[in-house]
């Protein structure tokens, strides 16, 4: 595959896609945080604390386990 | 800190016995053509009907659409996705206050609502301010989105980027900032305005986190769970690769 993007085309896309991380990752600790009421409100305390504690590793970890990608 | 298998499964049937008891319900608002089925489609990778010339249906919408879980623990399990739409408004003067009842009785429902405005539709939003009005209640949990971003003149857009062209780009914030104005003079709050264009993929990410921030709390994360695009697809391959892994 030709690689003919110049350096201004790459910093573009760069700028683009540091933006979109920065929005997954709010989208992904928002999720984290819901989880974490949901399951307060549903009376699973230990569960709750055990996700709100979870590393940004492990809750990708867990989403992908529970088919969240 | 990590979950074992046991912790995992309870979370995962509180998750499924949730999505069950009251499935994740988004309602969009926004005038005939606007694009609103297109966007919940690319979103949500469901199969609401689009047409480019006519209202899909004049009816009230407010259904129920069955998906799956694709992978991971819980593959297979039904899923439902509650939309709650009116098709055609804006198109017919004398059914615009029975689309509105509408809207009145089901928004309750709903966790998050998207209003959709059209990018070049600049003559209809005097008619959208209107509807803005009969739904005020409702506005501190309504997302803005800008629709059909790439149809904005003079439409450069960069093919090779797949993104808007310079210039568009320019004209894209300014109408961004013009709607904004607009519907916060009737909302009476700060309005932000999320431009955004499904056919291309463009903004779609902002706009999903949008909708995440704007739902109860405790409903935050459902909606992830029916996440059906990532925005690296949308990025040439060819220059995903030269950027290669340090973008």
């Amino acid at each position: 595959m030709a690689q003919d993007y110049t350096d201004a085309e790459l910093a573009e896309l760069r700028a683009a896609i540091r933006e979109e991380v920065r929005s997954e990752l709010q989208a992904s600790q928002r999720s984290q945080n819901g989880l974490v009421a949901f399951l307060r409100a549903v009376g699973l305390q230990v569960l709750a604390r055990l996700v709100a504690n979870l590393s940004y590793a492990a809750w990708q970890k867990f989403k992908k386990l529970i088919g969240w990608t | 800190m990590a979950l074992n298998r046991q912790q995992e499964a309870r979370i995962v049937k509180a998750i499924l016995d949730e999505v069950h008891r009251k499935p994740p319900t988004i309602a969009v608002i926004g005038l005939s053509g606007s694009g609103k089925s297109s966007v919940i489609n690319r979103l949500f990778r469901t199969t609401l009907p689009v047409s480019h010339t006519s209202a899909c249906t004049k009816d009230f919408l407010y259904s129920d659409i069955g998906l799956e879980i694709r992978n991971g623990v819980a593959a297979g399990q039904p899923v439902s996705l509650r939309v709650i739409d009116c098709p055609g408004l804006g198109e017919d003067v004398t059914l615009e206050s029975g689309y509105l009842e509408h809207y009145q009785k089901h928004l309750p429902e709903a966790d998050v609502i998207l209003y959709v405005t059209a990018a070049r539709n600049r003559g209809a939003v005097a008619l959208e301010q209107m509807h803005l009005r009969h739904l005020l209640q409702y506005v501190d949990r309504m997302v803005f989105g800008l629709s059909q971003a790439d149809l904005v003149e003079p439409r450069d857009w960069n093919v090779r980027l797949n993104r808007p062209g310079e210039l568009q780009m320019k004209y894209i914030e300014e109408i961004c900032e013009d709607r904004a104005a607009r519907f916060a003079t009737v909302a009476g709050r700060q309005v932000r305005c999320l431009p955004f264009a499904s056919s291309q993929g463009f903004g779609l990410q902002s706009l999903f986190t949008a909708l995440i921030l704007n739902c109860p709390p405790e409903r935050a994360w459902i909606f992830e769970s029916l996440k059906a695009f990532d925005f690296r697809q949308f990025i040439p391959a060819a220059a995903l690769l030269q950027l290669g892994d340090c973008p």
